[in-house]
This record gives structure tokens, C-alpha cells and sequence, in this order.
């Protein structure tokens, strides 16, 4: 019976090893990320980004499909994510209104809904 | 034989299935997942998206620090090859020529900022407490003094099973209002990605030098045999009034059964005002810059004669002007 018992104690000991090598010693890799997996900081600053191309471009539609690489969220929403976040941590008057601007113009032009990505 | 005399090898066993069973769950059914990433860690087609993003925004805001900066979140070993690559990739895959003109244009900008300490952003890093720091030295105007923007300490999770961890903090905290000194630096705390006044108000810009214009003209034609080519090329040079080159113009190279768009500047080793075309020989050309430029018709490989032996190949350098 003493031998079951030390037997399932080292499977303990060898699960702890595995767990312990699979998540903190060599976790698996994630290196072919995509941008909805941005943290929020760096998405609030991609969108800080589409809002300044759109000012150059004037390109709604393209200004939809660089949102969409952000996640389901309709645009609107993921602006005014954006937007809340840039408010909150201070960005300055003009890049909020930047992105104000974009989100006026996709409220405007009924882009309110999910894009599919492109 | 009994259990005493098969030794201790059922630990060993026991131990090896522990750790497979282990580093099975910990690889598949519950890996370590990274909902929170760095730009660095997408995927080399994102990278090019977030590039070019990067790109024209920059042409939005005329902000070469926070281009530079951005640019930096992407770690590449090169950045300024990384833009100029990109852009020849975008105009020979039949890309946005937006796209490609934003991405030259940030490299030459990038290529003619102003010298100052290198820029630096590094990564959130982990203390062993679980907080990031991140410290990014600015380049300033010449004898302005050096600024350190450095983010608020905040935790900064390695892996999120939730989404309500705390992101880095970016507000921004001036802690010398007053202005630069000489021997005084401010301080300001920003996340790598805020665009905070601070950096528009205290750091130089500079604004691409392409200015939408009148036609250009053919400025002078000639042909360069000297050294002698391995195939035939087409050099073209675009210069202002006052004979200074431009970069970021349109190169319209067309022939009776194509034509190959393209931007100056994008061999910057060459002239910001430079662009090169390889024609294939018996096919006549026309160049022209700009779609309103005047053209150069009937533009053949050009061969230069040799005292001995066959000819060789050589170059038109076509230098046009906005006057």
C-alpha cells in the first residue's frame, strides 16, 4: 500500500514539474498575434492612429476596416472605447477630438454595426 | 520477485507520467494565454499593417517623434530599411501607392531628423514584485536638454484570465512646468503609446518636404556610360526650383504594354530626390513625373559604345524640375 501511495506522490511531484516548466519556464509562445489582442493601451493608440490616417485620407470605409482588425465591436464602439480610455489618461485636447471626428463621421455614415474583417 | 526487489524505478515511472500529464495541460488544455500583447508580437502581416498605419498617420499629425516612437513598439532591427522595404513591396505588389508614399515619406523624414540622443522605448518589464517600468529617452532640439519620459509603475500582467487588470497608466504628470533649462530636465510620465502635449510642445517635428506643385519638366537627359552596367537603367531625379531634391514624387513609367508607378526617395543612400527604373531592352519608354509632368518619350535602353568588344550597357539620367 506504502508503495501506491509514494507512486502517486511522485506523479504529484511530476505534475508540479510540468506545471511548473509549461507556464512559467517555457509557456507556450504567442508571437503571430493579432491586433485584437492589443493590450488596451495600444489599442486606444491604433485607433489614436486610424483617426489621424483618416484626417489625411478622408477614407471612412478604410478608416472601418483598420477598426475591424480591433475585434467584433461595431466601430463606434471601439472609437468610443477609445476615447474613454484617452480621457481618462489624460491624451491631449486634439488627439481626442481626433478620434471625436472619426467617430462623428462613422455615427454619420450608419457604420454603427460589425464589420466583417477585411 | 517481489515488490522490494524491483527497486525505486515505479517513482521514476510515476514521476515521468506527472510530468507529461503536467506539461500536457500546461501546453494544451490550459496554456498560458496573452490577451494583453505588444505591437512586437503580431504577426508579420499585421506589422506591416501597423507599419503603414503608422506611416499615414504620421502624414496626418506631422509628428515625427511619435511616429518614431511607434515605430519603435514594432522592435525591428532596422527601421528605416523596414519602411523603405516595405513601401518597394507595397508598389511592386500593386499596393496602395498612399500607402507606399506615406512609408517613404516617413523613412527620408526619419532619415533627415535632426541629430539628438537615440530613441529608446523599451518594453514593460518585470520586477519581480509584478510591476513594469518603461523609461524612453527623447531626442530633443540641439542644446536643449535631454527629457525622460517614463511610464507610471503599474502591473503589468504576463498572462490575463481576466480583462480587468489594470493597463499601464498614462497620465500625464509634468513635474517642471516651467521652461527647459540648460541644466534642468523634466520629467514627464506617459505610457509608451499616449500622445501626450508634452511631447508635441517639447520636441521638434519635421514635416515632409513634399509640396504639391506645378508640373515638373525635363531638366536635362544624359546619358552615363561610365562605369559600363550590367543592364540597362533609367535614373531619375526630382528637384525643386532652387535645385534641391524631392522626395515622395510619383515616377510614371509607361510603355506600350504597361506602366510601373513609383516614388522618389525610396534609395535614400542615393538622394532623397532619386528613383531608379531597370527598362528591358527594345521596348521604348515614357517618363514622366507626376500625372501632369511632362513626358520623355521614346525612351530606349541606352547602349554605350566600347572601343573594343561589344557594347556595353549604361544609364539615362533624367533630371526633372519643378519650376
Amino acid at each position: 500500500m506504502a508503495r501506491w501511495i509514494r507512486f502517486f506522490f511522485a506523479i504529484l511531484v511530476g505534475l508540479a514539474i510540468g506545471l511548473a516548466y509549461g507556464w512559467f519556464i517555457s509557456p507556450v509562445e504567442y508571437v503571430e498575434t493579432s491586433p485584437h489582442t492589443l493590450r488596451i493601451d495600444y489599442k486606444a493608440d491604433y485607433v489614436l492612429m486610424v483617426a489621424e490616417a483618416y484626417q489625411y485620407e478622408a477614407d471612412l470605409n478604410l478608416a472601418a476596416q483598420r477598426l475591424a482588425l480591433l475585434g467584433n465591436l461595431p466601430p463606434t464602439e471601439i472609437v468610443s472605447q477609445a476615447i474613454q480610455f484617452a480621457q481618462k489618461y489624460g491624451y491631449n485636447d486634439a488627439d481626442i477630438a481626433r478620434m471625436q471626428v472619426l467617430w462623428s463621421a462613422l455615427q454619420s455614415a450608419g457604420l454603427s454595426q460589425g464589420m466583417a474583417e477585411p | 520477485m517481489n515488490n522490494d526487489e524491483r527497486g525505486p524505478w515505479y517513482l521514476l515511472t510515476g514521476l515521468v507520467i506527472g510530468i507529461a500529464l503536467g506539461l500536457f495541460y500546461a501546453w494544451v488544455v490550459q496554456p498560458v494565454q496573452y490577451v494583453d500583447t505588444a505591437p512586437d508580437t503580431l504577426q508579420s502581416n499585421y506589422k506591416d499593417h501597423y507599419r503603414a498605419l503608422i506611416a499615414l498617420a504620421y502624414l496626418g499629425n506631422e509628428d515625427l517623434l511619435r511616429a518614431r516612437a511607434r515605430l519603435e513598439l514594432l522592435h525591428d532591427e532596422d527601421v528605416f530599411r523596414a519602411l523603405t522595404e516595405q513601401a518597394q513591396r507595397t508598389l511592386a505588389e500593386n499596393g496602395s501607392d498612399n500607402q507606399a508614399r506615406a512609408l517613404g515619406l516617413l523613412a527620408i523624414a526619419l532619415g533627415q531628423a535632426p541629430p539628438g540622443p537615440a530613441l529608446a522605448v523599451t518594453q514593460p518589464r518585470l520586477t519581480p514584485a509584478g510591476v513594469s517600468t518603461q523609461t524612453t529617452i527623447i531626442p530633443t532640439p540641439p542644446g536643449a536638454p535631454a527629457q525622460e519620459i517614463r511610464s507610471a509603475s503599474s502591473p503589468t500582467p504576463t498572462h490575463a484570465t481576466t480583462d480587468t487588470e489594470t493597463p499601464a497608466v498614462s497620465t500625464i504628470l509634468p513635474s517642471n512646468t516651467s521652461p527647459p533649462s540648460a541644466d534642468a530636465s523634466a520629467t514627464v510620465f506617459a505610457s509608451p503609446t499616449a500622445s501626450p502635449t508634452a511631447l508635441n510642445a517639447a520636441l521638434p517635428t519635421a514635416p515632409p518636404t513634399f509640396t504639391p506643385g506645378g508640373p515638373f519638366v525635363l531638366l536635362s537627359q544624359e546619358k552615363i556610360c561610365d562605369p559600363p552596367l550590367p543592364a540597362p537603367l533609367f535614373q531619375i531625379e526630382a528637384l525643386d526650383r532652387f535645385n534641391q531634391p524631392i522626395p515622395g514624387v510619383l515616377v510614371i513609367i509607361s510603355w506600350p504594354d504597361g506602366e510601373e508607378r513609383f516614388f522618389t526617395g525610396l534609395k535614400p543612400e542615393k538622394g532623397a530626390g532619386y528613383a531608379d527604373f531597370a527598362p528591358e531592352t527594345g521596348v521604348l519608354y515614357s517618363v514622366r513625373l507626376g500625372e501632369n509632368g511632362q513626358p520623355v518619350n521614346d525612351l530606349a535602353a541606352p547602349m554605350c559604345p566600347r572601343s573594343s568588344g561589344a557594347p556595353t550597357w549604361g544609364a539615362w539620367l533624367l533630371k526633372f524640375i519643378r519650376p
